[in-house]
């Protein structure tokens, strides 16, 4: 075993050197119950091979422990008479992730229990949208090898809802930042990140 | 159109990034972060259940490659995949989706949980609980049906009454 791997929790729980609560096993991952749950129950399926983020693994593990998840979720569902689950794997720190070995979380749910999955939406302008679209052409060329249609302005759906009142002629013409920088009246701490990551994109 | 939004934008390809035979990558039309994406079977499934093993296989796959088309054209530092499954769950939309959510320093996701230390024996409980369900339902795998498989129809030998074979059989012995 390399340094990292010696050093890594996760594979020692697969090389059963460290204690754990084991209940599904294949040539590919185990799961086992997490000792700090989010919820009773709370599962980690982990790939065998370590593997740190998630982009790294073999496609044929992630597509395994898709099937796996899946199927471990049913078994949680039904045995312990939940809500629904959570699937959810963290890539890199800014997303949460502390271990340095991939993890695929399945947590069991409740109405109204503390754990924050939730996925708000917000409003995004078009030229947001299309300029995202944009950038993601080259990459989805790159990995999937698949050619996209540009997008024409009739099949892109933005996601915001335009407001009744249709601006005035003279305000809508200016394309220019000011309409991004306007405050959002129901959310304004939202915008002003959501303006800064828009920014981060379109620079 | 049909009843669920989400099979209309299947049908229609709109905010379509990619699809292959079983599944779609979608910008998000309702996203947390701009970029954020779907990867949704194409077939309409409104909970995770009742999509076949072969196509959540294909779903995480993407879901997998997505993410580290994330990382590097949107130069993101974290990758967030997640499936909501249930209500309670907060799923939204009766066609069952896989998020792909690049996260930005300052964005406004908490997607967490407070960790509640556990005791051996609330996890012996709780094992003892799931290990029989597992054990039953959990490691074979539903492969897709292979295809049938066409046969072309031999073609007939034209052959002339000249043709040495055929004489050859109407020689009487």
């Amino acid at each position: 075993m390399a340094d990292e791997q010696e050093q890594c929790v996760f594979c020692n729980i697969i090389a059963g050197k460290i204690p754990a609560s084991k209940l599904y096993e294949d040539d590919k991952v185990i799961a086992v119950l997490d000792i700090n749950p989010g919820a009773s129950g709370h599962l980690l399926l982990i790939p065998k091979k370590h593997t740190s983020i998630m982009p790294q693994l073999d496609e044929d593990i992630s597509s395994h422990m898709g099937m796996v998840a899946k199927q471990l979720s049913r078994a949680l569902i039904r045995a312990l008479n939940i809500e629904g689950t959570s699937i959810f794997v963290a890539n890199g720190a800014l997303a949460g992730q502390r271990a340095p070995h991939v993890l695929m979380h399945i947590i069991p749910r409740a109405k109204g229990d503390n754990i924050d999955l939730d996925l708000p939406a917000i409003k995004l302008d078009e030229k947001t949208f299309e300029a995202v679209f944009a950038k993601l052409v080259p990459g989805v060329k790159k990995h999937f090898n698949f050619d996209i249609k540009l997008p024409e302005k009739t099949e892109v759906k933005a996601p915001v809802k335009k407001s009744e009142d249709k601006p005035k002629e003279s305000e809508a013409k200016p394309e220019s930042k000011k309409s991004e920088n306007k405050p959002d009246s129901k959310k304004p701490a939202a915008k002003k990140s959501l303006d800064e990551i828009s920014e981060f994109l379109l620079k | 159109m049909s009843d669920c939004d989400f099979c209309d934008f299947i049908k229609n390809k709109s905010n379509l990034l990619f699809e292959n035979e079983h599944s779609v990558i979608l910008l998000s039309p309702e996203p947390s972060v701009p970029g954020h994406l779907l990867v949704l079977p194409k077939v309409h499934a409104p909970i995770l259940e009742s999509v076949p093993d072969f196509v959540v296989a294909d779903m995480f796959k993407i879901a997998n490659k997505a993410s580290m088309m994330l990382f590097e054209s949107l130069g993101v530092k974290g990758v967030n995949v997640l499936l909501q499954n249930g209500a309670a769950a907060g799923q939204r939309n009766n066609h069952v989706m896989l998020s792909v959510v690049p996260r930005f320093d300052g964005d406004n996701l908490s997607l967490i949980w407070t960790p509640k230390p556990s005791n051996p024996e609330e996890l012996k409980g709780v094992e003892s609980k799931l290990t029989d369900e597992i054990k039953k339902t959990v490691g074979l795998f539903e492969r897709e049906k292979p295809k049938p498989i066409e046969i072309e129809k031999p073609k007939e030998v034209k052959a002339s009454p000249t043709d040495y074979r055929i004489k050859q059989l109407r020689r009487v012995p």
